[in-house]
């Protein structure tokens, strides 16, 4: 009884913390990012660090960041919701799945609360789209798309061998991102005759290294990894140097292409391992939305069209920038520990 | 004094833990969330959760009650959408749902079989299926959703099956609240009650006594099936789209539900309303997390957390009300 009376009170007491962490909330406006990127996704950490920045400069502003580390359209919608049902002064939220997402927005969209979408937008006609006030993010189509034109450069260069067959390594299955991704890729791809194959690692590091190894020994002829996510580059490269296929970025074996502009992707790139990454300019994904919101606000701001924010090639010769730029948003610490190669 | 003649009521009602639980949960964070939490677009959500979420706990508790245990529900509870979400757009919703419902029930069905055929415990045949048909779902959509357009989305079926609000009230809930009336009565006024628990209880002494064990515990898989697609048709109905990651991990949600409201997991008692209260309190929990705008690395801690204090503070409450 004295354990869970402990146990019991704890939990009062962190209900009572939590209490007097939203009485301390009284700012003149709270805006809400309604993530699926989790603690688990190194990309969190731009998303979390602009808000910071943008509290910094808009100090009456409150930004809460809202996600999922098990990640479902089913789940990010029941966080919408409840996100809604606080009535914040704005949201900002990736369109994940238009059809499932269509509801609550409009419903926010009714209640007055301004919606902003970030990272994936309403990929419909703009007639038949859920009225938020603009999107800023990258396109993910694009993404695959520049880093295949990327690589067929490098090809015409002479410094890496030309595309036998393409695989796109997805780890989550149901993300239409993912997919848009591995599109763009394959498009990029089609003109050379190489044979693209999508294929499901999970995100479960044994599960996925097995998986590639199989896939690699089956489909000899695969010689470009392209994984979308960076965190996974590591083991697609490590699988095919175990397996002798030579994956370092020079004119034999296989080469091995990733996205994101996340510390693990970069030293990859800097460190040979990587023929190229990307960004999307997530910090901008996090901070711009946020002020789009208080514009909106304050002056009655509504931007004419949705903002790009990338995809920008990370190589060999902008790394060492890029580098930089991250060790100063994470600290050289976090950027460390998020080095897993 | 007053407390002593509270003992007998507590020993009698399983559920009375969980639902002083949820009394005192529902108090501290109407008290300490500054209306976030208690307004009626949040509890309307959380009851539209808790409905879709209490179909599978009412269903997973059939087959504890039987002595087994059914963990394949979340990858049912997909499907079941799934098959709704792609039929609805073809044919009439109800009869859409039919399908479903059917779906769920021939799963149900497989898992009964293997299990009372085959002797294999249900864990391991349970586990079995939620991976196929979680492969299945993901292997259907190739990575792409079921959906109906929102503009598209009419019609009274359609409305009544998820896709609606009675009342501010999701259409869901009053399937949850019909199923529990049903449910209630077939366990308490027909035979089939009786044997499930004596099933559950000492499924050799059941069978001594000329109760179909096979047959009792096969009928409980059907219904769990069944439940479990019941909730995935009005989810889909709400969200009007399903992708291949629907009902990921809600299988344990619906076992700690049943476990918290009194159900044991050996067998031979159930609650269906302590097993409802458990599906409550795990959507109060979150929802009061997510409105506090807890960041995602302390949620799973502070869920666990106090579902664990929960869970203490119900079997403390039950040994006391067991000492003389």
């Amino acid at each position: 009884m004295r354990i869970s009376a402990r146990l019991v009170t704890a939990a009062l007491l962190a209900s009572t913390v939590l209490a007097g962490a939203a009485g301390a909330q009284d700012k003149k406006y709270r805006f809400v990012m309604v993530s699926h990127i989790g603690s688990n996704d190194a990309n969190m950490g731009w998303l979390t660090e602009s808000l910071k920045t943008f509290e910094e400069k808009y100090p009456d502003v409150t930004t809460e960041y809202i996600s999922t580390n098990n990640y479902s359209v089913q789940e990010h919608v029941r966080l919408l919701e409840q996100a809604i049902s606080t009535n914040p002064d704005g949201i900002a939220v990736p369109i994940v799945d238009s059809d499932a997402f269509e509801g609550p927005l409009r419903k926010a969209i009714e209640m007055g609360i301004p919606v902003v979408a970030f990272n994936i937008p309403d990929g419909r006609p703009e007639a038949e789209r859920i009225p938020y006030l603009t999107y800023v993010g990258g396109d993910e189509y694009l993404t695959g798309k520049r880093l295949g034109e990327y690589a067929l450069a490098q090809v015409e260069a002479g410094k890496i061998p030309a595309p036998t067959g393409v695989v796109c390594a997805v780890h989550d299955a149901a993300h239409q991102g993912l997919k848009a991704r591995c599109a763009g890729m394959r498009d990029a791809m089609e003109a050379t005759g190489a044979k693209f194959q999508e294929l499901f690692i999970g995100a479960e590091p044994a599960t996925a290294r097995n998986t590639l190894q199989s896939f690699l020994s089956a489909n000899t002829d695969t010689n470009y990894i392209f994984t979308v996510a960076g965190w996974s580059s590591p083991w697609a490269w490590g699988v095919a140097n175990e397996m002798g296929l030579k994956p370092d970025v020079d004119n034999e074996g296989v080469t091995v292409m990733t996205v994101d502009e996340a510390p693990v992707s970069i030293e990859g790139v800097r460190a040979g391992h990587i023929l190229a990454t990307n960004s999307q300019g997530f910090w901008l994904q996090g901070y711009a939305p946020m002020e789009w919101l208080y514009w909106y606000h304050e002056l009655g701001y509504r931007p004419n069209s949705d903002i790009l924010t990338g995809p920008i090639v990370i190589n060999a010769e902008n790394a060492d920038q890029w580098a930089k730029l991250v060790r100063g948003v994470f600290g050289d610490t976090e950027y460390d520990n998020q080095n897993t190669w | 004094m007053a407390l002593a003649a509270i003992k007998p009521i507590v020993r009698r009602h399983a559920e009375i833990g969980i639902v002083l639980i949820a009394v005192l949960l529902v108090v501290v964070f109407a008290l300490s969330s500054e209306g976030r939490w208690a307004n009626a677009y949040n509890i309307g959500t959380i009851l539209q959760v808790t409905a879709t979420l209490g179909l599978m706990t009412l269903g997973v508790a059939l087959v504890i009650a039987s002595g087994e245990i059914d963990i394949s529900v979340g990858s049912t509870f997909g499907i079941g959408a799934l098959v709704y979400l792609w039929l609805a757009l073809r044919v009439d919703p109800a009869l859409a749902a039919l399908a479903a419902l059917t779906a769920g029930g021939l799963i149900g069905a497989v898992n009964g079989w293997l299990v009372t055929r085959t002797g294999t415990p249900s864990l391991i045949v349970t586990l079995g299926t939620l991976m196929i048909f979680r492969g299945i779902a993901i292997a259907l959509t190739s990575g792409f959703a079921f959906s109906i357009p929102y503009k598209d989305r009419t019609g009274i079926s359609y409305r009544l099956l998820g896709g609606g609000e009675i009342l501010g009230l999701n259409t869901s809930v009053i399937w949850l609240v019909l199923m529990l009336v049903v449910l209630g009565a077939m366990l308490r006024l027909m035979p089939w009650g009786n044997r499930l628990l004596a099933v559950g209880g000492s499924s050799d002494s059941a069978l001594s006594r000329g109760v179909r064990v096979d047959r009792v515990k096969f009928s409980a898989f059907v219904f769990c099936g069944t439940l479990a697609a019941l909730g995935g048709v009005l989810e889909a109905g709400k969200l009007g789209s399903a992708d291949g990651s629907m009902g990921r991990l809600m299988e344990l949600q619906a076992i700690a539900a049943c476990v918290l409201g009194g159900c044991l997991l050996a067998g031979g008692r159930i609650s269906l309303i302590g097993a409802l209260t458990g599906a409550f309190v795990l959507s109060s929990i979150q929802s009061y997390l997510v409105v506090m705008s807890v960041r995602p690395q302390w949620f799973m801690v502070l869920l666990g957390l106090i579902v664990v204090a929960a869970a203490l503070g119900d079997r403390s409450l039950r040994q006391w009300a067991l000492r003389r």
